[in-house]
């Protein structure tokens, strides 16, 4: 897996803004927890950015749903371990001696709230990110170079629509990117507003630049104007027209400057005048409000005096007894439990535990790293922030790995003896799909899993069969999926060769079918192989 | 974009709620990209302006440059164009050209494109279309310019250096039976002398030599200009080869036009087909009385390569339609022809009425040559019937018969 040039940097981008909105969300953190450090979660996040968008590519290679579960698990097991690392750390190592003695002491230490807000955090940090670079990569135009002619991949390249659905990565990229802005903004204000002051009605004007806020509104505009690139180039390569080879490096310089200069100037324009004149507009309708509430107040008082007057006259008196006061009921604080000795029963609970964790950790660890180990060598070839990044990734990763060895040289040997064997065995088995972007491809994937599975149970496409053929061929041999392969048939010709677009709705039962004739696909390959 | 526009609402309402500075400046930036990105690339569209050149006429078979000069005459750059320019597809295939690129303030971009010229005709180049928008694709600019350009394809000309026409039927100036005028220049021979012989045309030499008084013999020659009559009838055709045999007459009257030209004959043209250059009267007073075509007029004959290209201009132009009958259309358009001028009258398919007119032409002094495209079968019944009346006919079925014609080969010769 390697990203071109343009691309590294447009993922590097989307970092930065998910780190400027990391900044922002922690800052409002910070506010309701004085304790907590904002800088190393920023820091981290732009990381886990880098990381998930990477991690989804690879994940997206996979065929099988439940390998890239496994893979996004192992994935958050390491991001986990690291922000459990990092929180700590970030604390001072006196506070860290003192926690990890907490930790030996009860594994379930580990996990704190404190913990599961910063996770939180990255987790919106890394599903924004993760899907404004899918959207991006949406927006890319295909890769028109042919796999091998005996891959599976080469039917699925053949039999590719010509007109992508470039669109819908379009207004992914829109939402994503003001959804993320609203976010910012939300938080970037709660986090200086004097609440006190605003319930009060008097809300001081807060003077100052939110640096974060400028930095993710600036790139995202470029990236934007640099999605709508994508777009109308796909758009000219679809008509056919000859691009200017010129044109790309233009646009972004000419969208660079005309959004830098834009922020620039603006941030030279008066601000005063316009809150002066949302103050005065606000002012003129908190009297209209006033002046209608109190009407509605006296309308209310002489209709009570009224009714008081009535039920006077039929002699019932009003019962005023005053209610009584509510008591606030003030719990003591807790008291502190006293030390207890721990016994020899819970010190083994402690140690079966900690070694379920390691051996957890471990195994997320090793497989996080071997599953990259192509991307990061690649990344460590280049110059730049990439690069540099990569190299302190290595470096991180050869330490950890020199204190596992330290830490059980024997238990890693083994598992990693093992786990190299699966992983070579499913390398050979691996087959590379391509990566549904929509509704349409992945009505295609489906319907080439399908492909793949009755190939496995000795029902194979000819290279000469059309999808109805092939069809009409296999059905005698299979009573049962016979209506799933021609519901999946149909739709893979509906989304091969028609031009109408596909609702995501329309994808559900078609995988539902695909698990049908899969099950029924297993079934024939287990039949054939038992004696 | 609507998104955006609900998000400048948002931002606008949280930025006066809150009462943070920032926000409004966000809200200034975000403003800004939207609505000056649009004004931005409106205007820089609409200071592009281009200049299309190209040669207005050419030969069949040559490959013409059409130059496009596209200019920004503003100071704003252009971020993206995409120029898009039309033309038949006789043309070229496909029938457009197409570029998409970014202009500078003030730059000048020159792209060019060739047509391939395999259909006479007369074709309207464009209409040009350019395309803009801004960085956000919230707004797209598209302006379309028809121009007049213009493109006429002269029919293919086949060289015809033999045309093998008898001698007294074909060339303007040339010897003649005919004794009206005689030329001084050709001496053909003496003879003995007769009273009322000019004495400017003794032959004092010969009457020395053989004793008795000699004149000199001139030979006969008369200017006999040469008028091309087309017939584009859709009726003289069959359906079937109507539009392979039309334009095979067309090539036919430009070859013989050109030949003639060469030989510095005096050539006209009158054909019964439309030309689109021509509009319809108003009050339907067409010529022949026929309302659904207006014949383009005949062209008298002239000499000289000038005279040559007004009648390919109009044989590029001129389309086969429900025109007048070939044979009136002839006796009418003669009329004002000199009287011994050759016409040589290319059609599809000879009919009564043609014979007709023809055996009137041959009364009225003229010599008749008849080509027929479309004939087929029954050109040997049609060649032996003009033969009866003092016409030679010639077929052409293929331009093939055309080019062997012009080496002096006949296909059917009368």
């Amino acid at each position: 897996m390697s990203f071109r040039r343009e691309e590294a940097l447009r993922i590097l981008a989307i970092a930065v803004m998910m780190a400027s909105l990391a900044s922002a969300v922690s800052d409002l953190a910070l506010r309701l927890v004085p304790a907590f450090q904002p800088a190393p979660l920023v820091g981290l996040a732009f990381l886990v950015c880098l990381e998930g968008v990477a991690a989804d590519r690879m994940a997206r290679q996979l065929p099988d749903s439940n390998a890239r579960t496994r893979f996004h698990i192992i994935e958050w097991v390491v991001i986990l371990l690291v922000l459990r690392l990092v929180l700590a750390l970030s604390q001072g190592l006196a506070a860290f001696a003192a926690t990890a003695e907490r930790w030996l002491g009860s594994p379930v230490a580990l996990v704190d709230w404190g913990l599961a807000t910063a996770a939180l955090l990255l987790l919106l940090v890394w599903f924004l990110g993760v899907q404004m670079a899918r959207a991006f990569e949406a927006l890319e135009p295909p890769l028109d170079v042919a796999p091998p002619k005996d891959s599976a991949a080469y039917y699925a390249w053949s039999t590719r629509p010509q007109s992508a659905e470039s669109g819908e990565g379009w207004q992914a990229l829109v939402k994503y990117f003001l959804g993320g802005g609203v976010l910012l903004l939300l938080a970037s204000g709660l986090a200086r507003l004097d609440i006190q002051a605003m319930l009060s009605l008097r809300n001081p004007a807060l003077a100052g630049i939110v640096g974060n806020a400028l930095l993710y509104f600036v790139l995202g505009f470029i990236l934007l104007a640099q999605g709508h690139y994508s777009l109308l180039r796909l758009r000219w390569e679809r008509r056919s027209a000859p691009v200017s080879r010129a044109l790309a490096r233009r646009w972004l310089r000419l969208v660079i400057g005309f959004t830098v200069g834009l922020a620039l100037v603006a941030l030279l324009l008066p601000v005063r005048p316009t809150l002066e004149l949302f103050a005065a507009a606000f002012h003129v309708l908190a009297s209209v409000l006033y002046v209608i509430l109190g009407l509605v107040m006296g309308i209310f008082a002489v209709l009570g005096y009224l009714l008081s007057l009535l039920m006077r006259l039929f002699g019932q008196q009003a019962t005023g007894e005053p209610a009584p006061e509510p008591t606030m009921a003030i719990t003591p604080p807790p008291t502190p439990v006293p030390a207890q000795h721990v016994g020899w029963w819970e010190a083994i609970q402690g140690l079966v535990l900690w070694a379920i964790v390691l051996a957890v950790l471990i195994y997320a660890l090793v497989r996080f790293v071997r599953e990259r180990r192509g991307l990061l060598a690649s990344l460590r070839l280049r110059v730049g922030p990439l690069g540099w990044l990569s190299r302190l990734l290595t470096t991180f990763w050869r330490w950890f790995s020199r204190t596992s060895v330290q830490v059980g040289t024997r238990v890693r040997s083994l598992l990693t003896r093992r786990q190299a064997t699966q992983l070579g065995h499913s390398v050979q088995r691996r087959l590379r799909w391509f990566r549904p972007r929509n509704a349409r491809e992945q009505v295609r994937l489906l319907y080439l899993l399908g492909l793949q599975q009755l190939s496995q149970a000795g029902l194979e496409r000819r290279a000469a069969d059309t999808p109805y053929e092939y069809a009409q061929r296999v059905e005698p041999n299979l009573p049962e999926g016979a209506p799933d392969l021609e519901t999946l048939t149909q739709a893979f010709v509906a989304a091969r060769y028609s031009r109408r677009d596909f609702e995501p709705a329309e994808v559900s039962p078609l995988q539902s079918a695909y698990r049908r004739l899969r099950r029924l696909a297993r079934r024939i390959t287990g039949k054939q192989s038992a004696p | 974009m609507s998104g955006l526009v609900g998000f400048l609402v948002l931002l606008l309402v949280l930025a006066a709620a809150l009462r943070i500075d920032f926000f409004f400046y966000l809200f200034y930036l975000s403003l800004g990209v939207t609505v000056l990105g649009r004004w931005w690339a409106q205007r820089a569209a609409r200071s592009v302006s281009y200049e299309r050149t190209h040669p207005e006429r050419v030969f069949w078979g040559e490959r013409p440059l059409v130059k496009l000069e596209i200019h920004n005459r503003g100071w704003l750059p252009v971020l993206w164009l995409h120029v898009h320019d039309s033309f038949p597809v006789e043309l070229h295939s496909p029938n457009f050209f197409q570029q998409v690129l970014s202009l500078m303030p003030h730059e000048r971009v020159t792209l060019g494109y060739e047509l391939e010229c395999r259909h006479r005709g007369y074709y309207p180049l464009g209409p040009l279309a350019l395309e803009s928008g801004d960085l956000l694709g919230s707004v797209r600019i598209a302006l379309s310019y028809s121009t007049p350009d213009t493109l006429v394809v002269y029919p293919r000309i086949i060289p015809l250096p033999d045309l093998g026409f008898p001698s007294r039927t074909m060339y303007g100036s040339l010897p003649s039976r005919q004794r009206i005028f005689e030329d001084p220049s050709r001496i053909m021979g003496v003879r003995d002398y007769v009273p009322g012989d000019s004495l400017r045309h003794m032959a004092w030499k010969a009457s020395a030599t053989v004793g008795r008084l000699q004149v000199k013999r001139y030979q006969p020659a008369i200017a006999l200009d040469t008028t091309i009559f087309l017939n584009l009838n859709r009726n003289d055709y069959s359906q079937r080869r109507l539009y392979w045999a039309s334009e095979l007459a067309i090539v036919v009257a430009a070859s013989v036009a050109s030949a003639l030209v060469e030989r510095r004959q005096a050539v006209g043209l009158g054909t019964t087909g439309h030309d689109p250059m021509i509009e319809a009267n108003d009050d339907g007073d067409t010529k022949n009385g026929d309302a659904r075509v207006n014949c383009p007029p005949t062209m008298p004959p002239r000499k000289g390569r000038r005279s040559l290209m007004p009648i390919l201009d109009l044989l590029a132009r001129v389309q086969a339609a429900d025109g007048p009958d070939f044979g009136s259309f002839l006796q009418r358009e003669t009329s004002h022809l000199t009287w011994g001028s050759t016409l040589v009258l290319v059609t599809g398919q000879v009919n009564d009425a043609l014979f007709g007119a023809m055996a009137y032409l041959r009364r009225s002094g003229f010599s008749v040559v008849l080509i027929t495209v479309d004939a087929g079968a029954s050109f040997q019944s049609v060649r032996a019937r003009a033969g009866r009346i003092g016409v030679p006919a010639y077929e052409v079925w293929e331009e093939a018969d055309l080019e062997r014609w012009g080496l002096g080969v006949r296909r059917e010769e009368a």
